[in-house]
């Protein structure tokens, strides 16, 4: 009869505990190694309570139960493990002990940090089908018009990317407000290199007044919708255009220091993509130039909306929607189907009637 | 007198490994593994980087990464002070000549960091939410006596290190000035994406 396996692994700790400079060698290896399998489960379990998928490591947020199962497994499989350890191997001193959890606290982040990292790029790699749009070319503006099925005329909405995010996949909210038959002419910023804030707004007229005269649209139900820092610009867009019907801002920044830095930025991006975005925001000219917050009072009597991840606060002021959300988006609002039903349905009530 | 003090410490001792001697060998198994290094230090540890990471709101989250900092501030005084004691309570007896003969006699006394430790960082926590400080006061408080009765800690020690943990944890959570460079701390952490 073959020896069970187990016994070699039970008779090299057995022997390691004989010499007493590779046996603590081999105990603080050991607890270090079960405090990082703990750790990354309580990570795991940290990531859900915070909804950081940019820390959830190796199971995506989606499915809870799921998650809550593996991190208690993981944490069950320290403690298992500490206690089977102890009987094989003399635990660490004290002060060694304290030393291998903390490193083995940090490895756990790096691990989850990159694990989480190549995760949700491999997930991106999965981006919505949508259907064709037609590409729009009017001076320096380029554009693409996704149209609704069936006969006009129909509202057209201006939906302004980020700038300094211009490859956004905003693939879902253009379907949904599609299937609510508005027409959407989506900016593209990409084209443009440092752009300054006068271009921009250019740009932005340029492209309402393209849409009003689109022959199946309904020039007098003509409306802005911007994410992040394009909120910003769709809200000075529609102060200075009185044709613009409607202007919904997707978690604009309206002050020159940007909400939803740190952790919230992991909301929806690994940790190297919530870092880059967060320098382009602090090297853009844009933000501090385009002062949205000065423009909104000249908007009203139209209706004027934004909507924001923070649930403190009124729900109105001095004409202003305020759409309050329980998710920390700041960085891509228009990835999460709450928001993006949000908007649709507020752009139902005010510009599709 | 000091002699009466030091026979009276190691005394409690006897008491109560004597008591543990008693249990099933299942039960002492178990002691035995809570009170080593890892299972509460550990668990400690993971308590910690879940009140950092896990808030639902930033608001939640900058409170509880607040509570982390105090609670770890907390706890490395706490920790040194014991350390100090224990040191100054040994060189008080260093000199006594007839204690090596003593039942149940384990060195001399230390001072217990880890209960001082454990405690300051439950009272701090304690302040900011009482069901978290009474989830790590009682974690500590059973690996102090799991310490206890194997033998590890003399009873009075580990007394000493709780009563100096709660006082410098409950004093260091009330102090409001300290948020300002605290807060400084989280915009740092904030600005590296990690708060």
């Amino acid at each position: 009869m073959e020896p069970w396996p187990g016994c070699a692994i039970i008779w090299a700790a057995a022997t390691y505990r004989m010499c007493p400079m590779l046996d603590t060698t081999m105990s603080v290896l050991v607890y270090a190694a079960l405090a990082f399998v703990a750790a990354v489960g309580a990570l795991e379990l940290a990531a859900l309570r915070g909804g950081l998928e940019g820390l959830a490591w190796p199971l995506g947020l989606r499915r809870r139960r799921l998650v809550y199962l593996f991190a208690s497994l993981m944490i069950a499989l320290s403690l298992c493990g500490g206690m089977l350890a102890g009987f094989l191997i003399a635990p660490p001193s004290p002060l060694l002990s304290a030393a291998a959890i903390l490193v083995a606290i940090g490895l756990a982040v790096v691990v989850v940090i990159v694990g989480a990292a190549v995760r949700l790029r491999w997930n991106r790699r999965h981006r919505l089908e949508l259907q064709e749009g037609k590409p729009v070319e009017v001076g320096p503006l380029r554009a693409t018009f996704y149209q609704p099925e069936g006969k006009g005329p129909v509202p057209g909405l201006c939906l302004l990317p980020d700038p300094t995010a211009p490859g956004d996949d905003l693939g879902r909210l253009i379907q949904t407000l599609m299937q609510d038959r508005v027409a959407v002419l989506l900016f593209d910023w990409q084209s443009l290199r440092n752009a300054d804030r006068l271009t921009l707004q250019g740009l932005v007229a340029v492209g309402v007044s393209h849409l009003a005269r689109w022959p199946e649209i309904d020039s007098k139900r003509v409306g802005l919708l911007g994410v992040g820092l394009g909120g910003d610009l769709a809200l000075r867009g529609a102060a200075m255009d009185p044709g613009v019907a409607a202007v919904l801002a997707m978690e604009p920044v309206l002050s020159p220091r940007r909400p939803g830095m740190g952790l919230d930025g992991l909301g929806d991006f690994s940790w190297f993509e919530a870092g880059r975005r967060a320098h382009r925001w602090r090297r853009s000219k844009l933000a501090r130039e385009l002062e949205a917050l000065g423009a909104i009072p000249c908007i009203p009597p139209r209706p004027v909306a934004v909507l924001t991840g923070y649930l403190e606060g009124s729900d109105s002021k001095d004409g202003l929607d305020i759409l309050r959300m329980s998710i920390a988006c700041s960085f891509a609002p228009a990835a999460h189907t709450v928001a993006v039903m949000r908007v649709a349905d507020w752009f139902k009530e005010h510009l599709v009637w | 007198m000091v002699e009466g003090v030091l026979r009276y410490y190691v005394t409690a001792l006897c008491f109560v490994v004597a008591l543990y001697q008693d249990l099933p060998v299942l039960v002492q198994q178990v002691l035995t593994f809570v009170a080593g290094p890892y299972a509460v230090p550990t668990a400690l540890a993971m308590s910690l980087v879940v009140y950092w990471f896990g808030g639902k709101t930033m608001a939640d989250r900058a409170t509880g990464q607040r509570a982390v900092l105090r609670g770890l501030m907390a706890a490395c005084v706490a920790g040194g002070l014991a350390v100090s004691v224990g040191l100054a309570w040994q060189r008080w007896t260093s000199e006594l000549q007839v204690v090596e003969g003593w039942a149940c006699w384990r060195g001399l006394p230390s001072g217990c960091p880890a209960a001082a430790v454990g405690f300051a960082l439950g009272a701090t926590f304690w302040r900011w939410n009482w069901r978290q400080g009474l989830w790590i006061c009682a974690a500590t408080g059973m690996w102090i006596v799991a310490q206890a009765c194997c033998g590890v800690r003399y009873p009075l020690d580990a007394l000493v290190g709780t009563v100096l943990g709660v006082i410098v944890g409950w004093s260091l959570g009330s102090i409001s000035w300290l948020d300002r460079p605290l807060g400084v701390f989280i915009r740092l952490a904030r600005w590296l994406m990690l708060a």
